[in-house]
């Protein structure tokens, strides 16, 4: 650890973690010493089998545990189904983890399973209907998830606000905390052209629970853009260890910092650095703000924003996600719209002024957004055939 | 209803064999009624405990042991001898067991050393038991009471009946008794393994759950390379037995089939004595470890 860190009077009990992975399981038990929790998805076994919850079980009581659900769809306009959260609950019930957690994003719309996460149209409809969706999720689980930060290689469609203006609105309209990922909102920024330290500095410190921090890659278009995809199959970029020092800063009380790897993983060792580093950088940040004024930025000038109508309102959101699921999903759809966005926006349903804005669609984004989902469901399918 | 004291001679040894049936059905429910189904703390993090909880402590001996020659701080030489190549090599171990194992090598020994060393099972015991007893999944010495309590009582019961219809045998002139004598040893013999296991309920629970969380290192055995992910062959050898470990891992062979043959209290002694895993053979708790060196 570095000097300067090392100096840094131990006073908030961090943890650091990581995603628990059967490829890296053996690794991290051994190195118990060093790591303070796992994060575990439980789509999957852990869902659908009891011997599964109970094995868990056993782990979460011999090293703390935090389920990281990934298909509740909280930011959907649809109604998260009640199977999920009661399985869900049944899986929290059973295994006692310390926290649970869930990303704010939609998975599937008019029976199309996306595969993977997929960034809401930002407007004060999904910010109310995330709202309603945690509090159902209290209900049935018992205790209020964290809810996260996505990336998307595509600005959402159908938004009328900014990332940072969607996410304050949502945590001022839910009591849900926020697991922030780092990343993400580096990748956004990035692909969208926001200061992501900007947002950081706006979030309220005190709603902040826990950070994941992870590795992606930067992509070049056919149309010659450059655009940050979030596959957690690389090592943590240095900014995003510049936004944790930031979160060091801001943050008074104790967090839960978690390394996000899902695959080409390198020797457990250099795994190991990286949670280094992250306590270095959050540890640099928290001895920053001992000696400076730290004061919140509100400012939202530079942050981009991708439309300011309200073009769709209540019910048609939905609409509009099952249209986006199609088009991420359906590649004879996708390359139609592409050719002629306006007339098969029309011809999918919508109204003159909602098929203009569709047909605004960021291009790139959604092409990028279509190959990502289909290579997570790809991944996905694999996996259930290996099991 | 028959008074069956009044059964002729085999049709007696039958009703004997249902009654000593019962009784050993009735001690395993007894037993496991008694005692927890789950331990509040997990030990997934210890190999060796694992280890020693699926084989008792020659199991911990042997994959540590082999944990040791993987990682390379032990060498073997063509004949299957053992020899810790790097005198200050148990330094660098956290384990009181692996310690002990590297000093019993640093002359060149014989395999079979692992397992008639009782510095090494002392080692083992005092590294694993004192946690798995303490976290409920090997029986306290309360535990260990009330289980003899209960064979005692059972004992109690068939040897009654037994008795009762020999003494009414002599006393009818008949003196054919030794299949009913032979039936009762049986069932004392089998009573006592039923009330004695080597582990509790929460112990089968927690061996079931990291066979059940680890099953996918058995999906990946293809990818461990010797030398290499040394974490995932200890892990591997822990919840799964020496048998789980590829062939490519010469020294398995080498060494545990030698330390086998040269040692009558090797392998053996692990599954056949109640001191290691003794009557959780039964139960499948020992068959990897077994397998393993005896195959």
């Amino acid at each position: 650890m570095a000097e300067g860190a090392a100096a840094v009077e131990v006073r908030h009990h961090d943890r650091f973690g990581i995603t628990w992975h059967p490829s890296i399981a053996a690794s991290v038990l051994a190195n118990r010493d060093r790591l303070d929790l796992v994060e575990v998805i439980p789509e999957g076994r852990f869902l659908e089998s009891k011997r599964a919850r109970r094995a868990l079980r056993t782990l979460a009581r011999t090293l703390p545990v935090s389920i990281h659900g990934v298909s509740l769809g909280l930011a959907s306009a649809a109604t998260v189904e009640p199977r999920r959260l009661e399985a869900l609950a049944r899986l929290v019930g059973e295994v006692e983890p310390e926290s649970w957690s869930e990303h704010l994003a939609f998975v599937r719309s008019g029976g199309i399973e996306l595969g993977h996460l997929a960034a809401p149209p930002r407007t004060a409809f999904t910010v109310e209907a995330t709202a309603d969706h945690v509090e159902a999720a209290r209900v049935r689980v018992g205790s209020y998830p964290c809810v996260e930060n996505v990336a998307t290689p595509i600005d959402p469609p159908g938004s009328d606000r900014s990332e940072q203006a969607w996410l304050l609105d949502v945590l001022k309209s839910s009591p849900a905390n926020l697991l922030l990922d780092l990343h993400n909102l580096y990748s956004n920024g990035k692909n969208f052209g926001f200061d992501p330290t900007a947002v950081l500095r706006a979030l309220p410190a005190e709603r902040i629970r826990a950070i994941h921090i992870a590795g992606g890659v930067d992509v070049r278009t056919d149309e010659g853009e450059v655009r940050r995809i979030d596959d957690h199959l690389h090592d943590v970029p240095d900014p995003v260890y510049e936004l944790l020092e930031i979160v060091g800063e801001r943050v008074p009380h104790a967090l839960d910092v978690v390394l996000e790897r899902d695959g080409a993983f390198p020797t457990f060792d250099r795994l190991l650095a990286e949670i280094d580093r992250a306590r270095e950088a959050l540890a640099r940040g928290r001895a920053r703000a001992g000696v400076s004024d730290v004061s919140d930025v509100s400012d939202t000038s530079n942050v981009s924003v991708s439309d300011t109508s309200d073009t769709f309102a209540g019910g048609r959101l939905a609409r509009l996600e099952g249209f986006l699921a199609r088009l991420y999903t359906d590649d004879a759809l996708r390359a139609r719209f592409l050719a002629a966005p306006l007339a098969e926006a029309r011809l999918a349903g919508f109204a003159p002024d909602e098929a203009q804005h569709i047909a605004r669609i960021d291009r790139v984004g959604l092409q990028l957004a279509a190959a990502s989902f289909t290579r997570k469901r790809n991944q996905a399918a694999r996996r259930r055939g290996f099991a | 209803m028959p008074n069956p004291f009044d059964l002729y001679g085999p049709e007696f040894l039958i009703f004997y064999l249902a009654l000593g049936a019962v009784t050993l059905a009735l001690i395993a429910f007894l037993r496991r009624a008694s005692e927890a189904h789950t331990s509040t703390h997990g030990m997934l993090d210890d190999y060796l405990a694992i280890a020693y909880l699926r084989g008792g402590w020659n199991e911990a001996v042997r994959v540590a042991t082999a944990n040791l020659i993987n990682r390379g701080l032990i060498e073997v030489s063509a004949d299957g001898d053992l020899k810790t190549p790097d005198k200050t090599a148990s330094q660098a171990v956290e384990k009181r067991l692996e310690r002990a194992i590297l000093q019993t090598f640093r002359s060149r020994g014989d395999a079979s050393d692992l397992f008639a060393n009782p510095a090494l099972m002392a080692a083992a015991v005092f590294e694993c038991e004192p946690r798995l007893t303490e976290l409920g999944l090997l029986p306290d010495d309360t535990r260990k009471a009330a289980r003899h309590r209960l064979w005692a009582v059972a004992v109690l019961v068939l040897a009654t009946v037994a008795a009762t219809k020999i003494a009414i045998a002599y006393s009818r002139g008949r003196s054919n008794v030794q299949f009913l004598i032979v039936e009762a040893v049986i069932f004392a013999v089998l009573a006592y393994k039923v009330a004695h296991p080597f582990r509790t309920p929460a112990g089968d629970a927690m061996l079931a759950d990291a066979r059940t969380l680890f099953a996918d290192l058995k999906h990946r055995v293809r990818m461990l390379a010797p030398g290499a992910d040394t974490h995932d062959f200890a892990l591997l050898a822990a919840v799964f037995g020496m048998a789980a470990i590829p062939s490519r891992f010469t020294f398995v062979k080498n060494v545990f089939r030698k330390a086998t043959s040269s040692s009558s209290s090797s392998c053996g002694s692990g599954c056949g004595s109640s001191s290691s895993c003794g009557s959780s053979c039964g139960g499948g708790g020992c068959g990897g470890g077994c397998g393993g060196c005896g195959s």
